[in-house]
């Protein structure tokens, strides 16, 4: 960390010296310039006034009478260039402007305060260079001092006063007062608290001051950096003509940051320095000013490639889209770039070039536009037998498929309807059927002879081929597009349809047949027909085969199964016919295949109904008879006892029958109960399985209790889904149950929980009582089957659950190890699922916990 | 009325009703001296071939004639008619099915397993006695068993 930071010093040090130079360097170019400035503006002032018209009337008139100052002549003309001239004296702030007759006498000063000390003297400043430099072009003086302002330093710009003629009259010169450049360079903007800006011109022994200094006011014209010392000062290098910058010592031997130039015009060197000690202490301050920066500059950076990146993208993502708008054949699409960088310009080339391309195409249309006018004018010339036998073929087809659809829907319709209808319905279907096979045997003579005309016209093409070459083409192309016309059929059928060779091997198949099988139409054609039809069905299906070859019928038709692909059966109904050729010899096989599962599935079912009802039926009239027949008897025997006194057998009578009358009553209300499952549900909600469980064991709490049953439920957050009343039902009727058959148990235990071990939510009712022996298990969910005559019950209870379960989706099963070992009944629900609350405590000791509340717990 | 030797019935009955009424009408024949009522078919099994609680021969007498109901807890009564068909012993035994059940299927299956006989309990009383009262007399009066 220390070693980076240093480094990271010492880099921003040497990066604040070069930022410190640039900032010197532009400080001193920036007082060059204006010290530049400063005296063009004066030079263009100065001709100005040399030519002033006024000056030059009055000029004479003031050199005449110079010497008679309150002379009226002398006064006017002086008021006259007074006016003239005070307003731009006092613009530019000259000290004074001086005018000289032609001896170099001063004969008008604009200063009032100098006026009379001026007159007929000479032009203030050394040696009167500034009058004898002048006579002939502009001159500007050496900066002096003035003993009557001292203090102060001054300048004359000065230049000749010709008149229209030629003639110089005398020299003006303008009094520039250094304050005004003193003023501009004592800004020291950029130049921290120690900086300055130095302005020195050449002298012979070194570099002459010409403006005061921060450190020495008095060093204007005064102070010299002299020549020959150890080192040579910037000042030093400008003054001789050097431009630069560095590290240098100064006039107080101080090291100084510096930059510094030679000012032609003026032969002046200017300097503008700062202490290296500010220059540098600042580092640090810098530094985190640096860093902040930086950061702002990166994030600005990140910020605008983003931006950059992002607008890039969606001109790429048009460009994209345009590429494959015109890829895929629109040719109208247009990127519609407006921007002006590359991805704009590459927009707009693509715009240019699809236009082209669509100018191509449409050419391109046209000229196909004409050669298919041409063939078809060519077509037109077809043979008209082709043209018959198309028709007779279609009209063939149209039959077949309007069958086809009248068999699809019939087979559908079957599936729907009941017992009754389904007798109807299969001898409607057999007329229909009738009416399909002799529609396929027309159909077949159809093929028959269209293959007939096909090869006819085959071999009148290639008559016609030996004769001329362009009916043969023609030729061609008719039993190319015949050809496809069965292709067409064979392909797109929605039934099955193969092709079969005798021996078996699947010649051809459609998309139609591999698709109810599960297969590629490779796939099939790689296989046998006794691999793929369900092994109890080869033996029809060979029967079927043998009795076409021996032409004992001409058509086959069979419900058989085929083997889906993966392994389960596939019901059809199929026909087959026999293809010969001409010499009676089989060809092959043609079959056509329909699926007829969902038929076969809805048979099944219905099947599966009606055994139910039997079942239903006949348990109802057997044990809705039994009581009945109880009651009946019982009341005579009461007769007979009244008659006879009996008393007591009356009591015992009249027990019968109130057991009997009971025992009917309660089997209508769950033969309701169970009637209604199923059929009047209620809407299906989520419930927790803690609540069903709870209302189950309140409506079971008396049997419960007088048995002293222990109940253990989970607190794993199950939630069930369906009919809730009908769930509660089912806890109910479990609980009552394992109540009732607790045998001589003399702990019973009631566990109700839930089981995942990865094959779905089970949900459990498990009891330690009686068990039962497992040969009795099956019995045990059929109505009114009871195994022990003696329980109270109707023997509806379990088929109510079962029903109940399976409406729900779900399967019921029940485990016992045999008598003794208690029973556990298992089941699943559709829709069962753990809660997504996080559940308090989970596992199988939680699952042993007694519930609390609501139920009496013993 | 009639003497002969007194006839063992096995009645195969649940409801405890309808071996009550069958109780009632064969033992007021004089001759009808013994009744063994078992309430389910695997109970019958056990007293036929005498295991568990009617493993002592003693214990399980063989009956004259069985009265059958078909549907029983535990074994129905068409399980209860094959097992006992295919013994060498018991199927001599002549099998009456006795049932509320008046269905073709369970006649059918009933004969096919090999019952002698199938009577449908009716539900008027008086058709009930006189059945009862018929049988008694046709079983128990005249019909001879081995010995």
């Amino acid at each position: 960390m220390t070693i980076a930071g240093s480094l990271g010093f010492v880099i921003s040090k040497r990066s604040l010296e070069r930022s410190r130079v640039q900032g010197l360097e532009s400080t001193a170019e920036l007082k060059v310039q204006k010290i530049d400035d400063f005296f063009r503006e004066r030079r263009g002032n100065l001709a100005t006034i040399q030519k002033d018209a006024t000056l030059l009337q009055n000029l004479p008139i003031l050199a005449q009478y110079y010497g008679d100052p309150a002379n009226p002549e002398y006064l006017k003309a002086r008021a006259l260039l007074d006016r003239r001239l005070d307003p731009i004296s006092q613009s530019y702030q000259y000290n004074d402007i001086l005018l000289t007759n032609p001896d170099g006498k001063i004969v008008y000063a604009s200063n009032k305060t100098h006026f009379l000390h001026h007159l007929g003297r000479l032009l203030p400043g050394p040696g009167n260079a500034s009058f004898l430099n002048a006579k002939n072009s502009v001159y500007l003086s050496d900066i002096f001092s003035n003993e009557l302002e001292p203090g102060h330093f001054f300048m004359l710009l000065s230049g000749p006063i010709n008149d229209e003629a030629g003639n110089f009259q005398g020299v003006l010169a303008l009094g520039l007062n250094m304050d005004q450049l003193y003023i501009l360079l004592k800004n020291n903007t950029g130049l921290g608290q120690t900086g300055e800006t130095l302005l020195a011109k050449r002298v012979e022994d070194g570099a002459l001051f010409l403006n005061p200094l921060r450190y020495d006011p008095d060093a204007a014209l005064r102070k010299k950096a002299l020549f020959g010392g150890n080192q040579v000062s910037p000042i030093q290098k400008a003054v001789q003509g050097q431009n630069g910058s560095g590290i240098s010592v100064d006039y107080r031997g101080v090291q100084v940051l510096a930059a510094w130039r030679y000012i032609p015009d003026l032969d002046w060197g200017l300097e503008a320095k700062i202490d290296a000690s500010e220059a540098f202490s600042a580092a640090h301050t810098l530094l985190k000013a640096y860093l902040v920066l930086s950061a702002l500059v990166l994030l600005l950076g990140l910020l605008a490639a983003s931006l950059t990146a992002k607008s890039l993208y969606n001109r790429i993502a048009i460009l994209q889209k345009g590429a494959e708008s015109i890829g895929s054949g629109d040719l109208d699409f247009r990127f519609g770039a407006k921007s002006q960088d590359e991805m704009g310009a590459l927009s707009r080339s693509l715009d240019r070039m699809t236009a082209k391309l669509k100018s191509l195409t449409a050419s391109r249309d046209e000229l196909e536009k004409k050669v298919a006018l041409a063939s078809r004018d060519e077509l037109g010339k077809e043979v008209a037998g082709r043209e018959q036998a198309e028709g007779a073929l279609g009209e063939s087809e149209e039959r077949f498929r309007a069958n086809t659809v009248s068999r699809d829907k019939q087979d559908k319709d079957l599936a729907t309807v009941t017992r009754d209808e389904l007798g109807k319905e299969v001898a409607g279907r057999s007329l229909a059927e009738d009416a399909l096979s002799e529609s396929e045997e027309r159909f077949r003579a159809n093929t028959v002879s269209r293959d007939k005309q096909d090869k006819d016209l085959a071999t009148a093409s290639r008559r016609e081929l030996r004769k001329e070459a362009s009916g043969r083409k023609l030729a061609e192309d008719a039993l190319g597009e015949s050809e496809e016309r069965f292709r067409v059929i064979f392909e797109k059928a929605t039934v099955g349809k193969l092709l079969t060779a005798p021996d078996g091997k699947l010649l051809e198949v459609n998309p139609a047949f591999a698709d109810m099988l599960g297969y590629t139409i490779e796939e099939v054609q790689q296989l046998n027909f006794d691999t793929i039809t369900h092994p109890d069905d080869i033996t029809e299906s060979r029967e079927c085969v043998r009795s076409l070859l021996a032409n004992e019928r001409s058509d086959c038709r069979v419900e058989k199964r085929y083997l889906h692909k993966s392994g389960r059966p596939i019901w059809t109904d199929e026909s087959t016919t026999l293809l010969r050729d001409s010499q009676e010899a089989p060809l092959c096989f043609i079959t056509t295949v329909v699926e007829i599962s969902a038929r076969k599935l809805a048979e099944e079912e219905l099947r599966e109904t009606n055994e139910e009802l039997t079942r239903f039926t006949y348990t109802v009239s057997h044990d809705l008879k039994s009581p009945l027949v109880t009651i009946k008897t019982f009341l005579s025997y009461v007769e007979q006892d009244i008659k006879s006194s009996d008393a007591e057998r009356v009591a015992k009578d009249m027990g019968f029958i109130r057991n009997a009358a009971d025992k009917m009553s309660l089997m209508l209300d769950e033969l309701l109960a169970l009637s209604r499952v199923g059929r009047r549900m209620n809407p299906s909600v989520e419930t927790p399985l803690s609540e069903v469980v709870k209302e189950a064991l309140d409506l079971v709490a008396g049997q419960i209790t007088s048995r002293g049953v222990k109940i253990k439920v989970t607190d794993e957050p199950v939630i069930l889904f369906g009919d809730r009343p009908r769930l509660v039902e089912v806890f109910q009727n479990l609980v009552d149950n394992a109540v009732k058959f607790m045998g001589d148990q003399l702990e019973p235990l009631i566990e109700i929980g839930v089981e995942d071990q990865g094959t779905g939510i089970k949900l459990f009712v498990r009891d330690n009582g009686m068990g039962i022996e497992p040969r009795y298990q099956p019995k045990l969910f059929g109505l009114f089957e009871k195994l022990d005559p003696a329980s109270k019950g109707t023997g509806i209870g379990l088929s109510l659950v079962r029903r109940i379960v399976e409406v729900h989706g779900g399967k019921i099963w029940l485990e016992s190890e045999g008598l003794g070992k208690g029973t556990t009944f298992r089941f699943t629900l559709a829709g069962l699922k753990k809660s997504p609350e996080p559940p308090g405590e989970r596992g199988e000791e939680n699952e042993r916990k007694p519930l609390e509340g609501g139920v009496n717990n013993v | 009325m009639f003497e002969g030797e007194p006839v063992l019935i096995l009645l195969v009955e649940d409801d405890p009703a309808h071996a009550e009424i069958v109780r009632r009408n064969l033992t007021d024949f004089r001759v009808a001296n013994r009744i063994v009522h078992v309430a389910d078919g695997q109970a019958a099994l056990d007293y036929l071939f005498r295991r568990n609680q009617y493993a002592d021969p003693a214990a399980s007498p063989r009956p004259n004639i069985i009265l059958l109901d078909l549907r029983l807890p535990k074994v129905d009564g068409l399980e209860v008619l094959r097992q006992i068909k295919e013994d060498d012993e018991l199927k001599r035994i002549p099998i009456v099915v006795l049932t509320t059940s008046g269905a073709e299927s369970d006649m059918v299956n009933a004969y096919t397993r090999g019952a002698g006989s199938y009577l449908v309990k009716p539900v008027d009383f008086d058709k009930f006695t006189k059945l009862m009262d018929t049988f008694g007399y046709y079983w128990l009066a005249w019909n001879k068993f081995p010995e």
